[in-house]
């Protein structure tokens, strides 16, 4: 590696920092190495671009965990994310109505099966009441009507909890879902 | 070297050493390593954090044809490094005595 490959990559390493941060770090190893008498013993006693990299942005509060294939992934990023916006915003009119569809068919399927747990307790008591008043009047259509009502109330007890805290953790899981598109899009520009 | 060297006495030794004679990063690192053995990539990272924290500052000067940055200590720099001074008198003594007992 000579000395314009090494600036070059600890460029490119260092693009999660600002745009002043990044001159500064990079020019002060640019002086370290022409300073040297050599650029040889220069550059073995620098390293790698990436270490390097990797202790400033450490310094920086940047998240130490990354690895190396990490930050080569990420510096593609700001590019592509400025790219990405504007052809989402041209591509408005055609996305628009599959989004709306989508969100349709969402709201409509939660609607449909609430509608089905709802109506479940709603006939499981109907019949039960209406069991117990035609009990009086011919008993084996009111046991029947009982029965049924019994058989409802059973069902909907069944369903109810496990459909409710589907319905809560599928909200949670989408709210996740948009903050971290939103992060992917937007965070890496903090 | 037998003791690895923690982050505020790096501090001491740059503020020291800068205060000395205004420098450039080349020439600090290798005072530097004449006393501790520590990595060029640990070197920027301080000097930016002390240049941030008002202990340093910089000045540009032309050499050869080239840019060459200085370092220069401010007075919060030499207060915080009469500071670190004071504090490390103290330790090494008590380091010492415990270490030169039943010598």
């Amino acid at each position: 590696m000579n000395k314009n490959e090494f600036l070059k990559r600890l460029r490119e390493f260092l693009s999660p920092l600002s745009e002043e941060e990044r001159n500064n770090a990079v020019s002060y190893y640019e002086e370290f190495i022409e300073d040297c008498e050599s650029e040889e013993i220069a550059l073995s006693q620098l390293g790698s671009p990436e270490e390097i990299a990797g202790q400033i942005l450490r310094e920086n509060g940047i998240n130490s965990e990354k690895t190396t294939s990490d930050i080569k992934s990420e510096i593609k990023s700001p590019k592509n994310t400025t790219l990405i916006i504007i052809i989402i915003i041209l591509t408005f009119p055609l996305w628009i109505g599959f989004v709306c569809g989508a969100f349709g068919l969402i709201v409509g399927a939660i609607a449909l099966a609430f509608s089905i747990v709802v109506s479940t307790i709603a006939v499981g008591v109907s019949c039960l009441g209406s069991g117990i008043i035609v009990i009086f009047s011919s008993l084996s259509i009111g046991l029947v009507l009982l029965g049924l009502g019994l058989i409802a109330i059973a069902l909907f007890a069944l369903a109810a909890i496990p459909f409710f805290s589907l319905i809560i953790n599928g909200i949670k899981k989408l709210v996740e879902l948009i903050g971290v598109g939103f992060n992917k899009l937007f965070g890496k520009e903090v | 070297m037998a003791f690895p060297i923690n982050s505020t006495l790096l501090d001491a030794l740059v503020l020291a050493i800068v205060k000395k004679e205004d420098t450039y990063g080349y020439r600090i690192t290798q005072d530097i390593r004449s006393a501790i053995d520590i990595s060029e990539s640990t070197l920027y990272p301080v000097l930016r954090r002390l240049q941030k924290d008002d202990c340093l500052e910089t000045y540009d000067k032309e050499y050869m044809g080239r840019n060459r940055r200085y370092y220069k200590v401010t007075s919060k720099g030499e207060n915080t490094l009469n500071f670190y001074i004071g504090e490390w008198t103290v330790h090494k003594n008590k380091i010492d005595s415990i270490l030169n007992t039943g010598v």
